[in-house]
């Protein structure tokens, strides 16, 4: 029985680890290829060793490609999203959860029912209306349709349903407004919700490229994803080298933070399905 | 007094979320319906034209393909990824200490990168007879490799399978949660019962991740209905060959800023709108099922 199940777990770990190789390729073939030159990556015999090593992809996506300020302009854009998006959640999941007033369950319908009219189903309207605000290629122009959204809300408001009623009402009796009582004692409870809800958005709005393509129009406004979209196509010929020095300024950082926020990260996703 | 505090803080996040979801969901909606009765470039001509748009669009061919790829999108991004993740939730599940941790890191690693820089690299994995998959193809198998993104039978199919590798960690890590969570008693009494692999799976844990089941159904079908991102940037060219890759946010997209045909172009957002009117509801008769088990 034991010689079994040791030669089951056997067989599992060889099929997971077979697994992980598939997921692990891309990952290395970018990092390999980085510091190669192109005509070594499209001659591959399979052989990492007998090549030779350089830096001129990284020059050449630093210094003859906008890369420096579209990473600029990505985080402000990111950041900026996402300090909004924490914030009005917090906000109107507190409210949904914890308030009872007339309409309310209207409201909740109304925010739940913008899921069905994404912004991919409303770039028309809503590029007309960042032109008759004049904020067409802005750093708000980009950010404005990003600013609330239906499932970080709901994932606050499922949240705020385990926070008791008593911590809030022994608040309002010792006589705290209600914004106080939001900064003072809402905010620090929702701590871990709102960590999920900021990872999320951060990863979710540096990924966002529909909308920066239909509203940036100059190259000093461009994104990450505007570069890496022309990386993509319209180069035609491939360009392995610079692509893999391009895409590790993105996913390096973030991998790094994953090493070390691993529980962060596992834990927000997980808590996004056990609300399910 | 305290009732007129209470009531500023309400009032204030109230009407600041009433006014902004009106703004960027219902406007928008009743603007691209106004829209789609009229042939406008939104600038200088707007012509009502009645149902023409709608008719134009509907007995447009490509219309039938593009709504085909969006379900095969759907059926295959979903479904596959759910059932991969499964098998790898249950698998990593009875493993323990640091190998299930390594496990459970490496296949999470796609999700959190960023799906651009994802499709970037998939897209030269991709290239023709010099990318690196089809070396590999070449090195390992007797035929010819596919040319992958260029031949309109495979397209479609290379792009699900970059998608499917991006999110299926995510997937698996919600449902070796779910599975974690399954109490041992009930394990334990199901081995006394004699349910044993497949009777197991079947009768007492897909029951019990039901509520999860469906809740990555639920995000990842909407999803895949507006999906635009990684069909943009894999595509060569964009939405082809030849129309299979096609999909109706990218071509919404094409109808607005490439050819200025707003009214048009708003059709495809009143059927993606519908589409997930739909897709929302069958969601929701499932959740209330759930209620009722």
């Amino acid at each position: 029985m034991d010689e079994k199940s040791k030669i089951k777990k056997a067989i599992i770990i060889i099929f997971l680890a077979l697994g992980s190789i598939v997921v692990i390729i891309p990952f290395l073939w970018m990092l390999v290829s980085a510091f190669k030159p192109n005509i070594e990556i499209l001659t591959l015999e399979l052989n990492v060793f007998k090549t030779t090593w350089t830096l001129d992809n990284f020059r050449r996506v630093l210094f003859h490609d906008p890369l420096p300020r579209a990473y600029l302009n990505s985080i402000i854009i990111g950041v900026s999203i996402t300090a909004f998006t924490v914030f009005t959640s917090t906000c109107a999941g507190y409210l949904l959860a914890k308030f009872k007033f007339r309409g309310r369950d209207a409201l909740f319908m109304l925010i739940m029912g913008s899921i069905m009219i994404p912004h991919q189903a409303a770039v028309i309207p809503l590029y007309f209306l960042a032109g008759k605000l004049n904020i067409l290629n802005t750093y708000s122009g980009l950010v404005f349709p990003f600013i609330m959204a239906a499932f970080h809300i709901f994932l606050v408001r499922q949240f705020m349903y385990g926070i008791p009623d008593e911590v809030l009402e022994a608040a309002r009796v010792d006589g705290a407004s209600e914004w106080r009582i939001l900064f003072k004692i809402v905010f620090p409870l929702a701590k871990p919700v709102i960590s999920v809800v900021g990872i999320l958005t951060l990863l979710h709005s540096l990924d966002e490229l529909l909308w920066p393509l239909v509203v940036v129009n100059t190259p000093d406004m461009q994104t990450l994803s505007l570069i890496l979209a022309r990386y993509t196509q319209s180069m035609g010929g491939p360009i392995p080298g610079p692509t893999a020095a391009a895409t590790s300024f993105i996913i390096v950082p973030v991998l790094i933070a994953y090493m070390f926020f691993q529980r962060f990260f596992v834990k927000g996703i997980t808590m996004t399905g056990l609300k399910g | 007094m305290k009732k007129l505090r209470i009531n500023s803080f309400a009032t204030t996040v109230s009407i600041v979320v009433l006014i902004y979801f009106l703004i960027v969901t219902v406007w928008p909606f009743v603007y691209s319906l106004y829209l789609s009765f009229f042939s406008t470039d939104l600038i200088t001509k707007q012509e009502f034209i009645g149902f023409k748009n709608y008719e134009k669009v509907f007995t447009n061919p490509v219309f039938r393909q593009i709504i085909t790829n969006n379900i095969i999108y759907l059926a295959v991004t979903v479904f596959g990824a759910i059932i991969i993740a499964l098998i790898l939730a249950y698998n990593i599940h009875k493993l323990s200490g640091w190998v299930k941790k390594l496990f459970l890191g490496i296949y999470f690693l796609p999700t959190i990168t960023s799906l651009v820089a994802t499709a970037a690299i998939w897209r030269q994995l991709y290239f023709p007879h010099t990318g690196f998959l089809a070396q590999l193809w070449n090195f390992i198998l007797p035929i010819e490799a596919p040319v992958f993104l260029r031949d309109q039978k495979t397209a479609l199919f290379s792009i699900m399978v970059m998608f499917v590798w991006r999110v299926v960690g995510m997937k698996m890590i919600i449902l070796h949660t779910a599975l974690d969570e399954i109490p041992d008693s009930i394990i334990d009494s199901a081995k006394i019962d004699g349910a044993y692999g497949w009777q197991y799976i079947t009768k007492i844990m897909i029951p019990h991740i039901r509520p999860q089941l469906i809740f990555l159904f639920a995000i990842s079908s909407i999803g895949a209905i507006r999906t635009f991102t990684e069909v943009y940037l894999l595509s060569d060219p964009v939405g082809g060959p030849n129309h299979s890759t096609e999909v109706l946010a990218v071509k919404y997209l094409e109808e607005a800023f490439e050819a200025l045909r707003f009214g048009r172009a708003s059709v495809y957002a009143i059927v993606m709108i519908f589409l997930l009117l739909g897709l929302v509801y069958i969601i929701y008769r499932s959740y209330q099922e759930k209620i009722e088990h």
